[in-house]
């Protein structure tokens, strides 16, 4: 499939599920003429139609564009990092509040060290932990923002 | 006349002192620092100042805080020139020319122009707050809900009219970006709209945490590939820093256009940075002859948003100064630390306490100054972070991003986000949908759809409000006809 | 044997948590929760009750201000409702703890926490450009009277907010349909209404009275009427709209709560310490740079209090169909 085909599909997919969302949104007027729905069926059917259109532009023969090529087969290593590192980020930031800060950063540094700089393990080590007092000591210490904190915050002075 | 030289002269007197020349110095620096890094802004970086403000006098709290502000600035675009991932909204623009020129080995100058672009937008800026800003004040009040939602037409039509190929692309990006805009409660009716069931999704997606995913994560990811490769820019093909005489003629008059631009662009109500940046950008690029080399590495692609953006800095400080409104977050954050030190700004700050409006403006004169002289200098060892190889750099720019992430709203739930929006914006980069639209959608949705719902309930539901006020006439009239030059150039070219 | 043991085991336990009543002080760091990003009201509270708490030495252990803003102040409050019994969290809160839930955005009321007290408030002005015909609050409740559609009123950040409400029920104390009245709403608030009624695009605001105060006294705009009780000495000329004849007292009020299930002994550690903290210099002059007025109500007091105030609301938002 090529790159303007796929995106249009994408865009008439994406904006119809937008605008049937948009359709059962209940009816509420606050003396505002549109209410919440009509802009979003606007925006929705703008992106269903610049995505026919899009469609439609690439059957004409000798316009089409490239073909699209994500490399998931090509490039699983890459893949495999970016799902890895997607789903450990995610998990990062939902323990952050339960542990504190200092224990999950050096933890996902590890990680995502580990990942891009491999086999130096020493040195990865020292770089996460150091990343981690670094930042704390410079955000939540020195310039006071608040940083979620776990076990080993509270034993801090500070 | 006269008496605007005799106040400049009053602030003068406030503003070179040791101590508040130390605290513009201080500040400035602070500010380049927090500019640097992904999510933190100025906003933030004034909160910081808080606590910090305290114990001062009102004048040199205000003074080191818009240090701080103009100094994120500066510092905003230099993480966007060197590693293609901006330090705020208003930076996203220096990544379009700033880092195609950093790949070629031209960091130093893209560094140079950066910051002299800066400085110069930051000095005719300055101009305009000494001697226009009461005429100016009084212009932008006539902006309403209608000028708003043509102005923003404006704007999302300009930024089609940027991509590359295909416009319909283009106009897929900005529809994805209202679509986002949409979702949370709508502040009209208290409806909650595009949730989907996700409680955390109420308050609305945050474009910053968007911003984050889709450049520094996204950036990353794109390393995975060639990690193992040597750095791609070795120490020689930094360049100086410095620029040629060439260079500093295709960079001037584009910054002399943008600066005015981006001052009025910051003078009005609600709008920022980020909007006077891909204006300016959009004008040059349109006014360019070789518009082709936009996107390339085009030294006035990146000199004329960088004008730009502190010009539009000075112009957020005229509505807190002349009426005490704050124009942007970082002035409001600076009113609220203001009313804690018992100084309101008000319509009467220029008469009731002209040592704290006119100190605030000559010390941002000096401050301007300050900056280039740190800023340059700072540039060297700068460029030495290229050297740093990047199986260590990666990681650092990864944990910096997601810290910054929290920073933004404290909130776990954005490390979802800013990882999904990465993934999403490596799978569009591959299908060539441009992101900057999407972007700038994203940004302004929220404020478009509310204008125009605004500008109908004004006008009792006729849609002839849009045209029958002159200056939003104007806005809908150069939409229109940005949209069909760019066809048409573009059927020329195809043909 | 058993019976006699667990009764000593139960009687000693009583003991314990009986010395406990008199004597608990917090044991570890104290979180101020402002549910907002930093610079807004809420956090502005926690850093001037921070700032009070350590000069005046009311508390022996460090006080940290933890910023967690969302869902119009849920999310910080969800966070501390997660310390259950924990004497050393608070959070910061207002009216929206009601309103929420009223208007069906978030499932926390009062109930879920343990209120401990109000503690200052800013009263809400009703403003209109300088050359408005309208001299006085009855002038403007006449016109809209006369013709809704042609007063459009701004209102911001969202409707349903404090200042919302009160227009609405002057409105309805006057004897006006409040669902009849012309809203233009402003998510950005002070900063985008103010310029628009200098500009002329809104006739009304009801707004923060510091957000029009400096304008007001500058003759740029004129504040009609405030939702005090009593006039303000700061703001002579402007009389409250309960001398004005329409009976509408409204405080926007800031207060603290606590963790859910907090012991009676924290409850009266914390009414203590509040209890002096409002008194000190600190205190005082800091609400008072900020046009802040004091609004103390112990935990006993605010407790009552909440559940009158949620009463009245849910009224008013049933009038008007916002409630959910």
């Amino acid at each position: 499939m090529t790159k303007d085909t796929l995106t249009g599909i994408i865009a008439v997919a994406v904006g119809g599920i937008y605008t049937a969302t948009a359709l059962v949104l209940p009816e509420m007027r606050m003396g505002d003429k549109l209410g919440p729905k009509i802009f979003p069926l606007v925006v929705g059917i703008g992106s269903v139609l610049a995505g026919l259109a899009l469609i439609l532009g690439d059957r004409r023969p000798g316009k089409q564009s490239k073909k699209a090529d994500f490399g998931f087969v090509e490039h699983k290593d890459l893949w495999l990092k970016i799902v890895l590192t997607t789903v450990v980020g995610i998990v990062y930031g939902l323990v952050m509040d339960k542990l504190g800060f200092l224990i999950p950063t050096t933890l996902f540094m590890l990680f995502i060290s580990t990942l891009i700089n491999k086999g130096r393990l020493v040195q990865n080590a020292v770089l996460s932990a150091v990343f981690a007092v670094i930042t704390y000591g410079v955000f939540a210490v020195a310039l006071k923002l608040s940083l979620p904190r776990g076990f080993l915050e509270s034993l801090l002075p500070f | 006349m006269q008496e605007i030289f005799a106040n400049l002269g009053l602030g003068f007197q406030t503003a070179f002192t040791f101590t508040n020349i130390l605290w513009v110095f201080i500040g400035g620096t602070l500010g380049t620092i927090i500019g640097m890094l992904p999510g933190l802004g100025p906003a933030t970086g004034v909160a910081i100042l808080i606590p910090i403000t305290f114990g001062m006098n009102p004048a040199t709290a205000l003074i080191t805080m818009c240090a701080v502000y103009y100094g994120a600035m500066f510092g905003g675009s230099r993480a966007s020139i060197m590693i293609n991932t901006p330090g705020d909204a208003s930076a996203i623009v220096s990544c379009f020319d700033g880092y195609p020129m950093t790949k070629q080995g031209r960091a130093g100058a893209a560094l140079a122009i950066s910051a002299l672009a800066s400085f110069i937008g930051g000095m005719i800026g300055m101009f305009f707050l000494v001697f226009l800003t009461q005429p100016i004040a009084a212009a932008a009040l006539k902006f309403g809900p209608a000028e708003m939602f043509s102005l923003m037409m404006f704007a999302l039509v300009a930024t089609i009219t940027l991509a590359e190929g295909n416009l319909l692309k283009g106009a897929v990006a900005i529809a994805f970006g209202l679509m986002l805009s949409t979702v949370g409660i709508d502040a009209l009716t208290g409806i909650i709209r595009f949730t989907y069931g996700a409680e955390a999704l109420q308050d609305g997606i945050d474009f910053l945490v968007i911003i984050i995913g889709v450049y520094a994560v996204c950036e990353v990811f794109k390393n995975f590939k060639d990690i193992n490769a040597v750095y791609k820019f070795d120490s020689k093909h930094i360049g100086k820093v410095w620029i040629t005489k060439e260079d500093w003629k295709r960079s001037l008059p584009p910054m002399l256009r943008s600066s005015p631009l981006g001052f009025i662009v910051g003078v009005l109500p609600g709008m920022g940075g980020t909007i006077a940046t891909f204006m300016s950008y959009a004008m040059e690029k349109n006014l360019s002859k070789k518009p082709e080399e936009f996107g390339k590495g085009a030294i006035e692609g990146l000199a004329a948003p960088e004008a730009a953006n502190n010009a539009c800095s000075c112009g957020a400080m005229v509505p807190l100064l002349t009426l005490g409104i704050p124009g942007s977050g970082t002035t409001a954050v600076m009113l609220g630390a203001l009313m804690l030190l018992g100084v309101r700004p008000g319509p009467t700050l220029f008469t009731d306490h002209p040592e704290i409006a006119w100190g605030v403006i000559a010390s941002m004169l000096i401050g301007n100054i300050i900056l280039i002289i740190i800023n340059l200098p700072l540039a060297i060892p700068l460029v030495q972070i290229l050297k740093v190889p990047t199986r260590i750099m990666l990681p650092i720019i990864m944990g910096l991003a997601l810290i910054g992430t929290y920073f933004l709203n404290y909130s776990s739930f954005d490390f979802v986000v800013v990882m999904v929006s990465a993934v999403i914006g490596y799978l569009f980069s591959k299908l060539e949908i441009p992101l900057p639209p999407l972007v700038l959608a994203l940004i302004l949705g929220g404020t478009t759809e509310q204008a125009l719902r605004n500008s109908l309930v004004l006008s009792d539901g006729s849609l002839g409000i849009f045209v029958q006020k002159p200056i939003s006439a104007v806005f809908i009239v150069l939409a229109a006809a940005s949209l069909v030059y760019s066809l048409a150039k573009r059927k020329k070219h195809a043909a | 044997m058993k019976k006699t043991l667990a009764i000593v085991l139960m009687l000693s336990i009583l003991a314990v948590s009986f010395v406990g009543a008199q004597t608990w002080k917090p044991t570890k760091t104290i979180e101020l929760v402002a549910p907002a990003n930093p610079g807004g009201g809420w956090d502005m509270l926690c850093r001037v009750v921070q700032k009070t708490l350590v000069d005046e030495k009311l508390v022996e252990k460090n006080v940290i201000v933890v910023n967690k803003p969302g869902g119009g102040g849920a999310v910080g409050w969800t966070y501390l409702k997660g310390k259950k019994g924990q004497g050393e969290f608070l959070a910061a809160t207002s009216t929206l703890i009601m309103l929420n839930n009223l208007l069906g955005s978030s499932e926390l009321t009062f109930k879920d926490f343990t209120p401990l007290a109000a503690l200052q408030t800013e009263w809400i002005s009703v403003a209109v450009q300088a050359d408005a015909p309208y001299k006085n609050i009855k002038d403007l409740m006449e016109a809209i009277k006369a013709n809704p559609a042609a007063i459009p009123i701004g209102v911001g950040p969202t409707l349903g907010n404090n200042d919302h409400l009160l227009i609405l029920r002057l409105a309805k104390a006057y004897g006006i349909d409040p669902s009849k009245l012309k809203f233009i709403v402003y998510p950005g608030a002070g900063g985008e209404i103010v310029p628009a009624l200098l500009g002329g695009h809104i006739k009304a605001t009801t707004i923060g009275l510091g957000e029009v105060l400096e304008q007001h006294k500058a003759g740029k705009l004129r504040v009609l009427g405030v939702s005090s009780d009593a006039p303000l000495s700061f703001l002579p000329g402007v009389q409250t709209f309960k001398a004005q004849g329409i009976d509408v007292v409204f405080p926007h009020w800031r207060g603290i709560i606590g963790a859910p299930e907090m012991t009676p002994a924290m409850v009266k550690y914390w009414d203590d310490v509040f209890t002096k903290m409002v008194q000190t210099k600190t205190w005082k002059e800091q609400i008072e740079k900020l046009g802040w007025t004091g609004f103390y109500q112990n935990s006993a007091a605010h407790t009552a209090f909440l559940t009158e105030q949620t009463g009245i609301f849910n009224d008013l938002l049933t009038t008007v169909g916002l409630k959910k």
